[in-house]
Parts: C-alpha cells; structure tokens; sequence
C-alpha cells in the first residue's frame, strides 16, 4: 500500500476514456450537422492522414488542431467550432474514476491533473482538459491542473506560468512539480504518478523519486518500470492511502 | 516531379499469400512508412424495411447502432421501440435484436410546430420562400429539434416540407 498526500493523474487515454471517439460517430454527427452528410468519407479520410502524421488521434487533439482546420475541414471555423464541441460529447470519465476520486479526496490526498497539453492556457473550461472535468463534475475532486502551458489552481483560477514550456517527457515540468509540493510540505516520495505513456507519465516522474502507477486500461505501452500496474480506476482503491488518513 | 516537370508516376503492387494481386497508380511517393491492421469488434446496424413490391430496402446505420431507441415509419402511422434483448451468435458474430410497435404519438410533428412558434415562422411563408432562403430556414428548424439528414440534405429538406404543407393543411 502506498501512502502519500499527493497524486497527480494524467488526461488522456487515462482518466479520460476516449473508446467511445469513433471517426464515423464523430465525423458523421459534425458534417450532418453542417448538413453536408456527403462529406462524412473525405473527411474521415484526411483525418487518418493527419492521424499518419501526427502519430496519435490524442496528439492531433493536442497539437494538430490548425492542421484539422486547414486540411480536414476546408478552413470553416464553424466546422472547427462543432469539431471540438462534439468531440467532448465522444469523450466520458475512466470507468470507476469518479468513485475513486471521492475515494482519494476523503483520504485527504491532493489530486492534480498533470497533461501534456499545448494549447495556450485561458480561464477554467476553455481548453479540452478543464472543460472536460467540468462537463463532468469532475472538477470538484481536483486541486489544480499542471501543463506545459501553466498550471492552473482550481480554487483561487490563478494561472502559473513559471510551469511554461516545460514537458512531461523532457522531465522538466516534474521538476518544477517537485519543486511546487516542497514548497507545500511534500516530497515526491508522498507523491504517485498515474499515467499510461512510459515516456512521459512513468520514467520521468519515477526518475525524481515519484511512486508510479502505469495504467494499461485503453493502450499498453509494455513494461514502463512502474511500481504498480492497473487496468481500472477503482484498483488504486487497493494501492492508495493518504498519509493523514494513516496517522488518525 | 520529373525534369520534364511532370508528376512522377509509380505503380504500388499488392500480393496475397494466395497469390492475388493488385495495383494501384500513385504520385509524388517518397518511399514506405508503415501498413497495419486494426482488430476491433464493430457494432454495425442493419435495419430492414419491408417494400410492396421486389426486395426489402436494407439500410445500414453506422451512428451507435446499439444506441438506436425508435423508429418511426412517417406517414404510416407506424414506430417501434428498439430492445435489443434477443442475443444470436454465428461463429463469432453476434446478432443483436429486438424491437416493439409502439403508438406514434407525432413527437417530432409538435417539436417542428414548436420550433416554428419559437421563431416566429408562418408555415405558409415559408413555402412561399425561394429555394435557397427555404432551405436555410430549415435547416434552422432541423437543427432546433435534433433532426439532420442522414445521407442527402434533400431527404431532410423535402421531410420539412412536408411536414409545413400538412400545416399549412389543417388550417386551411
């Protein structure tokens, strides 16, 4: 059993479950919404290409969006507009995450989100992380959000940008994390890390001396040298205590 | 591109193991990044209707299939419940199906009158629009109640319509 104050999650293909995002769901409902059902193929067809490109359909969603403008959808802003609105209608909570959530803050544990998101930060639920946690009340559970774009408190809606340009997969953004919870009385060893990618949830964060869980329930990355592995959320029911609750 | 300042031009051979092959023109290639297979289980629909004369109409749904709730057969008087509780396997397949006929109680009929109260729109006006400016106020009213085409935006356009003569109809 692991006992800590802190524990930072990852977003994508982790606590959000993205099976449901299916390109002839998606792609279908935006162009009939467009009333241009005819376009539903050539669509797809191009964001596959793009999916070529950039690796991932999570990574287009990261970081390709002004290609899924330019080169999907014929630069129509509305069509961008509808894009993303409907993407989140795709996108629902890990199965069990919201109960072990409930679980985790009553163990008085801070929850951070930590994603690797590149869009520029604005206020709470204009970027693709934040409007999702408050689409799903989520958000409640969470303490702050942390990304290469800035870290954003929850409570107070401050923005720290001293956390820009910094990555998960370069290790810098841990750092600065490490650096943050000192500063609030915690050291990584009272910290876990829950993420899916080896390279930018599970290496770098074990490497600054973070506990690891590698979380292997929507893609397995293969062996990451993670202290745990879990393929649902309600696992870290059997892994995780908060420190306070253990000294009552 | 070629000197010549044309595309080049290469032909993409493809080869089963039992032998089968076939190609495929492409242009301005590079060179060979990956091929890969997706496994998934896919949940396609077929839904089936029944015409006077000749085949049944067979249509495929794509859109959740497992999500579908009615189908409602307009201007027959006719809808049916989806419930999928009947479960067959073939191998592996696995067939899905259920449904129930229930009373059509001309839901979408009151949610079009609705959203034409809302806006303000005359039935008769509308009908008496050109055709463009018509089809942008229906596409206004279809996108109020939820209603979007799911093949030919002409199938939508020309379903409205209907509805606004049947209207324009019963008041007259």
């Amino acid at each position: 059993m692991l006992r800590v104050k802190w524990c930072g999650i990852d977003f994508g293909q982790c606590l959000m479950d993205p099976r449901n995002l299916r390109n002839k769901w998606l792609w279908g409902d935006i162009c009939k919404k467009e009333w241009k059902p005819q376009l539903i193929d050539e669509r797809i067809r191009r964001y596959r290409i793009l999916k070529e490109k950039y690796g991932s359909y999570g990574a287009i969603r990261e970081k390709g969006i002004p290609e899924v403008l330019s080169f999907v959808l014929e630069n129509s802003n509305e069509a961008l507009k509808l894009y993303q609105e409907l993407t989140q209608n795709y996108l629902t909570p890990a199965e069990g995450a919201i109960d072990t959530l409930k679980y985790l803050k009553d163990e008085g544990i801070k929850l951070y989100v930590v994603a690797e998101l590149r869009k520029t930060l604005g206020p709470i639920g204009t970027d693709i992380v934040s409007s999702f946690l408050l689409k799903h009340g989520l958000i409640q559970y969470f303490d702050a959000m942390v990304t290469p774009q800035g870290k954003i408190d929850f409570r107070t809606h401050e923005i720290d940008y001293t956390y820009c340009g910094k990555t998960k997969e370069d290790g810098k953004l841990y750092d600065k994390l490490a650096e943050d919870l000192r500063q609030q009385g915690i050291q990584p060893s009272e910290c876990v890390m829950v993420g899916d990618k080896p390279e930018t949830d599970i290496i770098p964060a074990k490497k600054r001396g973070f506990h690891t869980i590698q979380f292997i329930g929507y893609y397995d990355f293969g062996p990451s040298g993670a202290d745990y592995t879990i393929s649902t959320f309600p696992e870290l029911k059997n892994i995780i205590k908060g420190i306070k609750s253990d000294e009552k | 591109m070629r000197s010549d300042g044309k595309m080049e031009t290469n032909f993409l051979i493809l080869e089963w193991s039992d032998g089968w092959r076939e190609v495929i023109r492409v242009s301005s290639i590079k060179g060979f990044l990956r091929y890969y297979v997706i496994q998934r289980m896919e949940n396609v629909g077929r839904l089936v209707l029944d015409k006077v004369e000749g085949y049944p109409e067979l249509l495929i749904i794509e859109r959740k299939p497992r999500d579908l709730s009615k189908i409602v057969l307009y201007g027959m008087n006719k809808a049916y419940r989806v419930n999928l509780r009947r479960k067959e396997r073939f191998g592996d397949k696995v067939e899905l199906s259920g449904h129930e006929e229930v009373e059509d109680s001309g839901e979408i009929k009151k949610e079009f009158v609705n959203a034409l109260r809302k806006r303000g729109y005359d039935p008769n006006a509308l009908l008496s629009l050109k055709d463009d400016e018509l089809k942008e106020r229906l596409k206004e009213l279809g996108n109020e109640i939820n209603l979007y085409p799911s093949v030919d935006p002409r199938d939508a356009f020309d379903f409205m319509k209907l509805l606004l003569e049947e209207l324009v109809k019963s008041k007259s």
